[in-house]
């Protein structure tokens, strides 16, 4: 096992911040972990460096600044789902990290925020890169832990909608004449 | 509910439970004519409904597989979703936002008001405004589409308030929030509308018009109708003289049963009605049924669309309210200075989250895409709805080797902008622009066209059977007593949605058929 010389503690010193959710065990499992917020996943597929450069890329390709690593760990972890579901997903995702990589000359993850990005830009019409990118539009902005964060309300039915609650509570700007819109019923 | 048996052929079969066959089923069941409604998707009810985009996406929209080709940005972004409609009992009136607008006069002569435009297979409609006008009041009365029959408007939303204040400064003038099939106070034991914010997920409250709780149920009242859910139509077969004779559809289990008719009426959508007659080829009817003409599935027409969103300094809160809760009405005339024929309708709209992610800017990554996404809750958003041109080439058509989970051959689904569309686009994109920017907004996303809501022409309407499919009844020129009953039978697109007038074509054809029953002409 290549990982065994890593252990959880020295891993979480060297791996900066993006990367101090990504555990490996000595048995070369990879854990992702956020004690702080009591969230963890366990990975079947994906290793250690490709879980690092998957949670590097997926934060690079949509970054929040306010949006902890947690949920973009969440992403990588429905990744790993989708490649332990699918050999050809599996083979696609390590490929695709790997061609970084070699794009890189080296460890894509070490390289600047520019230069990553401009390798990036060079792979989007890859299906790795569509495949990354469209699970972080479900995995980021369809989650619901997140919506609050954007100021999204989600589901209204249930509080009655917005009939009393706001729907037409915008004051920056005049209110239209009631012929244009008039007042509730 | 009726029961009628697969051996009775004296009944009128329709295919398809939406705007177009929902409405004929009723109109027919209260004439005393026997229906039979075959829908190829589930029955849900409106507890069925979930405020929640993705889930009742799954849950409304049709998703067996279909094909893309063309220049249109869909078949690159969305290859296996042409179009956003819906396979549940009810159609695509359980997804509609509730534009309600009469199709103008000189819409309806295209050919004649715009004149030769180069590669438009361009015609006039082979009926009037006028003839349309008293059946499009009793869709608005059926409907109950505000700002008409005494109905209020309903009041505006936060999106709707900054494309007001935007629009007025701009000097625009009939700014308003529209006509729509939503109830503003109770009516026909219907709700009011709660603002809910979901119009396109099924509507909760029942205060949006859809077939699902109106019209089917009345049908079913009367005791005339039999309504077969998960019931999908795989041809519509002849006999020795060329008539339609009936169905052959399987069930929910796959099992196939072929159920005889009087008369068939096709309303399955633009795509899929289309798909329906060319998958019916036989040996009398070679290139599919009624299609002498060689038109079955061209002319596909979408509608110029596209959306401008911005983001402004304070809170909108977009989503609050009914999704398409007004509309700048200014832009729909004919007037070539703007360089282009045909005019376009501005409408607010809103997507939630999910889908805003999906479709702001499909395929877009980066901080630039992000920061739109941050500012998610200070943004307003308004759609383009834009007359396009048909063209012969723009079709639905059999592909050639992919086949469905009936073992059919899937649509593809080929569209080309024709360069009015551009120009019509270009111009939109540029008033609405302007139209946030007078409201004060900081950035401006101009959002290309999603999955075709507005699918239309592909078995148009002409007044000689070289030109279409079906005369101005939606009576095929080829068969009789086979009918074209959605909005495949538009001969050209006009800029408004096209609901209305489907409703009020199905209210028309209703009469038509019974008329031609009675004088046993079908």
């Amino acid at each position: 096992m290549k990982n065994e010389h890593l252990n959880r503690r020295e891993f979480l010193c060297n791996s900066g911040k993006t990367l101090a959710g990504v555990v490996v065990a000595s048995s070369g499992a990879v854990t992702l972990i956020f004690p702080a917020t009591g969230w963890s996943a366990q990975l079947t597929v994906l290793n250690e460096h490709e879980s690092k450069t998957l949670l590097n890329m997926t934060r690079q390709l949509y970054p929040h600044d306010k949006i902890e690593d947690k949920f973009y760990a969440v992403v990588v972890k429905a990744l790993d789902d989708d490649a332990s579901a699918s050999a050809d997903t599996a083979k696609q995702l390590k490929a695709g990290v790997a061609n970084l990589d070699k794009l890189a000359q080296g460890n894509w993850n070490e390289l600047s925020a520019d230069k990553r990005g401009a390798i990036l830009k060079k792979i989007e019409s890859t299906a790795f890169f569509q495949q990354v990118r469209s699970k972080c539009v479900t995995g980021i902005y369809n989650n619901k832990d997140l919506w609050d964060h954007f100021g999204y309300e989600g589901s209204s039915v249930e509080h009655g909608g917005y009939i009393n609650r706001g729907f037409d509570d915008l004051d920056w700007l005049p209110n239209p004449p009631e012929s244009d819109s008039p007042k509730a019923h | 509910m009726a029961k009628i048996d697969f051996n009775d052929n004296s009944a009128v079969v329709i295919i398809g439970s939406g705007a177009g066959g929902g409405t004929l089923a009723n109109e027919l069941c209260q004439k005393g004519i026997r229906v039979i409604l075959l829908e190829a998707g589930k029955h849900h009810s409106i507890s069925d409904f979930v405020n929640d985009e993705w889930p009742s996406f799954s849950q409304l929209a049709w998703l067996d597989k279909r094909t893309t080709s063309g220049d249109w940005r869909v078949a690159k972004d969305f290859p296996n979703l042409p179009a956003w409609i819906c396979k549940t009992v009810g159609g695509t009136t359980t997804h509609w936002a509730g534009a309600s607008l009469r199709i103008q006069d000189h819409e309806f002569r295209a050919e004649t008001h715009y004149g030769k435009i180069d590669d438009a297979n361009l015609i006039d409609w082979p009926l009037t405004l006028k003839d349309l006008e008293p059946y499009y009041a009793k869709a608005e009365d059926k409907m109950g589409v505000t700002r008409t029959n005494g109905i209020p408007g309903l009041p505006g939303n936060n999106n709707f308030k900054v494309m007001h204040a935007g629009a007025k400064k701009l000097g625009y003038k009939e700014v308003h929030t529209g006509r729509m099939a939503i109830n503003s106070r109770p009516r026909n034991g219907r709700a009011a509308c709660q603002q809910i914010g979901f119009c396109f997920q099924g509507c909760k409250s029942g205060a949006k018009w859809s077939t699902l709780y109106t019209e089917i149920p009345a049908a079913e009242a009367t005791g005339n109708l039999e309504l077969r859910s998960e019931s999908h139509v795989l041809q519509v077969k002849h006999d020795a003289d060329g008539k339609v004779s009936g169905v052959l559809y399987a069930d929910k289990d796959g099992n196939q049963h072929l159920q005889k008719a009087r008369i068939v009426c096709v309303a399955g959508n633009s795509i899929e009605s289309p798909r329906l007659l060319l998958n019916s080829a036989s040996s009398l009817y070679p290139d599919g049924l009624a299609n002498s003409s060689g038109q079955v599935g061209r002319n596909y027409m979408r509608h110029t669309t596209g959306s401008v969103y911005a983001t402004f300094e304070k809170p909108v809160k977009m989503y609050r309210g009914t999704t398409m809760a007004g509309i700048i009405a200014d832009e729909n005339r004919h007037d070539t200075s703007r360089g282009f024929a045909g005019g376009y309708e501005l409408e607010t709209l809103s997507l939630g989250l999910p889908f805003m992610a999906a479709f702001l800017d499909p395929g877009a990554s980066g901080k630039m895409f992000s920061d739109a996404l941050e500012d998610y809750d200070h943004m307003a958003g308004m759609w383009i709805v834009g007359e396009d041109m048909p063209q012969e080439k723009n079709r639905v058509t059999l592909h050639a080797t992919e086949k469905d989970q009936h073992g059919q051959p899937v649509p593809n689904v080929h569209f080309d902008d024709h360069k009015n569309d551009v120009a019509m686009r270009n111009h939109a994109y540029k008033q609405g622009t302007m139209v946030y920017e007078a409201a004060g907004a900081k950035t401006v996303w101009e959002t290309p066209p999603y999955p075709s809501t507005h699918n239309l022409g592909t078995n148009r309407m002409s007044t000689k059977a070289s030109d279409g499919v079906c005369n101005g009844f939606g009576q095929t020129h080829d068969i009789k007593n086979l009918f074209i009953s959605d909005g495949s039978q538009f001969t050209t697109g006009a800029a408004e949605n096209p609901t209305l007038t489907i409703v009020t074509l199905a209210i028309r054809q209703a009469d038509y058929i019974t008329e031609q029953m009675g004088k046993k002409n079908i």
